[in-house]
């Protein structure tokens, strides 16, 4: 399971000034850089210069929801980030290193020299580009706490430094040995404060209150100084459409709520209202795993009938975990396109190979799937009686053809003329699958993590756009 | 204020005859007496007293909203001798432009030989101190030792509580504790003519040497003949061993002296190549109570400049019309008569006039402070009353206002 990032709208949420983010981003990163105390190298206030956060989103993959309800949450996820974002900050430092010295040690054992401590700042402009990030983070919502953002490990792989003193080595070293210290401590310390605090203000009125009340004396008091209406955080104004920053709140700002089913949002319903009153009847939501079944594991529930009824097809509620967390069901007509996660022909290649093939090999499928799908309405309602089919994969055999079965069934469909060829081509299909997958479904339980991850970086960089959910966790 | 603890040091290296201003690091005194003085910040009160001639205490309590104190005791072996705070002379408290003092004739090693009975039984002067910061629990320490009529072995050193990462150890991701305690040792040389100094600090294992040239006659060869003026020059270096970094700077000084027939003056001009700093300063005693400095930086690499403007101005006290008219006539020197027959008469030397207090004043052009300090006497205190101004910052024009009390018996 993850998400699925509108990048390029997120940073434009107003059209009116498409650099609102940027300029937010900037004021508030300014301020946080120079909050803490600074190493007396550094003299002057560090300024964000540049800020750009890429055209690639950072993966985010959910791998342990918690608990979940409508005013909590609780999730641990996997992050990735490896993409061309790049931040430039300017500042002051002083390179006379005795003056730095001095400033380190006690009055008292001064060597007080005369002049070789003289001062000499030099304007330096520092960039940093290539992040590479790679974290568990555990998220915790409350709506009366706000969000709890907490790394577990230490999230930054690599990061790279670039001066204006690039040319002298031992400068650069350190340089990119302090400042990949000080980005650790941002992201372990200062990162999770500052979401807190942003989330403390969208959902806790009262915070929200005592920050207008700040704003507004201190807008008083600088009433006159500078009159820039954009880019001052209004304190009337609501705070939803101002941050733009939880992925959550974008996403469900972006796709309406018409998009979730009203059949699916009376089955959540029910949902709840089951554990609350201890009712037995426990609503069928499929694409979703219960922490009870996860624990049998997929090739039992395989070999077994599958809990869930026959209905396969309903597919509105298909994936409903995304539709859990992100408030929003992808159409049926989108959702064909998503199923590409298993390429049952590559069954026989040894395990460790496969995963760089069945990379590319998804990419090749999904784009060839896109024209063949419409000539095949029928497919779908047939294959999903199979008994066999992995329950958290319901949907992935009916429009999969494989290129070799597709290959092999041209011929016949053509041979048998036009009456009902979708109707022999679904049967032959249905063979070929059954034989398929009753063999490939334990391999399959195993390796899904490890594709799963795979090929959500190939999604990630080409499926930006497209509504449709990668492959769950932890089959 | 100079500190008493300071000032008994001072008064050591005085009655040991090793002078104070004939080294590098003090060649420019006079300019940055006037251009850079401290001004207090919050109450300061000190109680001092010299128990017995070898023996002093001292106690610092300060308050800035918090309270802070410091209990300092000195032991030296050569008896000194300082006036209590209601005599004092406030032209020793208070430092200001200092007219270099003559170069002297060191001698030689024999000289400092006591023999009796066939053995010899002299010893060397010896100086400790000891200061102890509260709450801190920081401690400093000096050890001075004159190790010969030319020589003076200082040793300071200071203790902190808790340990810490050292700060200056350049590549920063320290991980190792160490005891919060550094030592500086310097041996200071002074031939008169010439002077040097070798220093070596545990902070960053930093090696320092500097060392003064004075041109003109040797006080050791030959008598000195009536010198209007002085020229000096001289240069450091430091290195630090740990962190592989160091500093350089060379200066040079024509300062008049005390047989020069117009006002004292002094300008000075030291450079930093590695930097490419340049300062250059101007202090003139234009009249024996008003003293004006002026300093120049100017940076070739960066072209960063900055003006600095000092001044102080000596208070006499007003006097009555018969003290007028005595003087008018009778020229130095004055002379009471309380009618029952006694006269006395007391000279009134020009300079050391009593009097009654100094107005000092600084003015930075790159930061537009403002300092302004009073300094005099009220019965037997001695006090201080100061401030910075930041005209650039109009909602925290006072960035620093204080009192500083001291007393001493």
């Amino acid at each position: 399971m993850s998400f699925n990032f509108n990048w390029d709208t997120l940073f434009s949420a107003n059209p009116a000034n498409p650099n609102e983010f940027y300029e937010r981003a900037k004021t508030l990163l300014t301020a946080a850089l120079n909050k803490s105390p600074k190493p007396p190298i550094i003299v002057d206030d560090i300024v964000v210069e540049d800020l750009n956060l890429g055209t690639r989103p950072p993966e985010l993959e959910i791998l342990e929801i918690g608990d979940i309800a409508e005013d909590r949450f609780r999730g641990i996820f996997k992050l990735r980030y490896d993409a061309d974002a790049f931040l430039t900050l300017k500042t002051k430092v002083q390179v006379n290193p005795l003056h730095t010295y001095l400033d380190a040690i006690p009055d008292f054992i001064s060597p007080e020299p005369l002049a070789a401590s003289a001062p000499l700042t030099i304007p330096i402009q520092i960039t940093l580009s290539d992040f590479r990030l790679n974290g568990f983070v555990i998220l915790v919502f409350s709506k009366a706490k706000g969000i709890t953002i907490v790394f577990r490990n230490d999230p930054l792989e690599s990061l790279r430094v670039s001066s204006t003193f690039d040319s002298i080595a031992f400068i650069k070293d350190y340089l990119q040995k302090e400042i990949e210290r000080q980005v650790r401590g941002l992201f372990q310390e200062e990162l999770p404060v500052a979401i807190h605090r942003l989330s403390l203000r969208l959902w806790n009125p009262e915070y929200a209150a005592s920050l207008e009340a700040e704003a507004q004396a201190a807008k008083e008091a600088t009433a006159m100084n500078v009159p820039r209406s954009s880019t001052t955080p209004t304190p009337s104004g609501s705070p939803e459409e101002d941050i733009t920053f939880p992925p959550s709140s974008s996403d469900i700002a972006e796709e309406d709520s018409s998009k979730i089913s009203a059949k699916n949002m009376a089955r959540l319903r029910s949902l709840l209202d089951s554990q609350k009153t201890l009712n037995v009847f426990t609503p069928t939501i499929s694409e979703v795993i219960y922490r009870a079944w996860a624990s049998a594991g997929p090739s039992s529930a395989a070999a077994s009938e599958a809990p869930t009824p026959p209905g396969l097809s309903r597919a509105s509620s298909s994936m409903n975990t995304t539709g859990l967390a992100l408030g929003s069901a992808p159409t049926h007509g989108k959702k064909k396109k998503k199923h590409r996660v298993i390429n049952l022909r590559n069954r026989n290649v040894d395990t460790k190979e496969k995963e760089e093939t069945v990379e590319k090999q998804a990419e090749e499928e999904r784009k060839e799937l896109r024209t063949p799908i419409p000539s095949e309405p029928t497919t779908p309602a047939k294959a999903p009686s199979t008994p066999e089919t992995v329950p958290i994969r319901k949907e992935t055999p009916p429009p999969y053809i494989p290129e070799q079965t597709q290959a092999s069934l041209q011929p016949v469909a053509e041979k048998a003329g036009i009456v009902e060829p979708d109707f022999r081509r679904s049967r032959i299909l249905e063979k070929a699958l059954l034989a398929k997958l009753s063999t490939v479904a334990s391999e399959l339980a195993r390796q899904a993590e490890e594709d799963a991850l795979e090929q959500l970086r190939a999604w990630g960089s080409q499926q930006r756009r497209e509504q449709s959910p990668p492959p769950a966790y932890g089959a | 204020m100079t500190p008493f603890m300071n000032t008994l040091q001072n008064l050591f290296l005085q009655t040991t005859s090793f002078p104070s201003n004939n080294t590098y690091n003090s060649l420019n005194v006079s300019p940055s007496s006037l251009l850079s003085f401290p001004t207090p910040t919050g109450l300061i009160v000190t109680l001092s007293s010299l128990a017995t001639p070898n023996f002093a205490t001292s106690y610092v309590l300060h308050s800035t909203g918090n309270l802070r104190g410091s209990i300092s005791y000195l032991y030296t072996t050569p008896s000194l001798k300082i006036a209590p705070s209601e005599t004092k002379e406030l032209r020793s408290c208070f430092e200001g432009y200092q007219i270099p003092s003559p170069l002297r004739n060191v001698g030689t090693r024999k000289d400092w030989e006591i023999w009796e009975k066939g053995e010899r039984v002299d010893t060397r002067d010896v100086l400790l101190y000891g200061m102890m910061k509260i709450p801190d629990g920081v401690i400093n320490g000096l050890y001075m030792r004159r190790l010969s009529p030319a020589r003076l072995l200082k040793i300071m050193a200071v203790s902190e509580a808790g340990m810490r990462t050292d700060p200056v150890d350049g590549n920063g991701v320290g991980t190792a504790k160490k005891p919060k305690g550094n030592v500086l040792s310097s041996i200071v040389t002074d031939r008169g003519k010439y002077s040097y100094e070798g220093l070596y600090s545990t902070a960053g294992g930093l090696v320092g040497l500097r060392g003064l040239w004075n041109f003109g006659w040797d006080p050791n060869v030959e008598e000195v003949e009536n010198q209007t003026g002085r020229l000096s020059i001289g240069g450091e270096v430091y290195y630090g061993i740990f962190n592989k970094s160091g500093g350089v700077s060379t200066g040079i000084r024509y300062s008049t002296l005390s047989s020069y027939p117009g006002p004292p003056q002094t300008m000075t001009l030291t450079v930093n190549p590695i930097i490419g700093h340049f300062t250059a300063t101007y202090a003139t005693k234009a009249t024996p109570a008003l003293s004006l400095a002026a300093q120049f930086d100017f940076n070739t690499y960066s072209y960063e400049s900055d003006l600095l403007l000092g001044a102080e101005l000596w208070k006499k006290p007003t006097r009555t019309e018969e003290d007028f008219s005595l003087t008018d006539f009778l020229g130095e020197t004055i002379i009471t008569d309380d009618g029952r027959g006694n006269v006395a008469a007391t000279a009134s030397h020009r300079d050391g006039e009593p009097y009654l207090g100094v107005l000092k004043a600084r003015w930075r052009q790159s930061t537009g402070h403002f300092g302004i300090l009073w300094e005099s006497r009220l019965k037997s205190l001695l006090l201080s009353v100061g401030t910075t101004i930041d005209f650039r910052n109009p909602d925290n024009k006072f960035r620093a206002l204080g009192l500083e009390v001291q007393y001493n018996s």
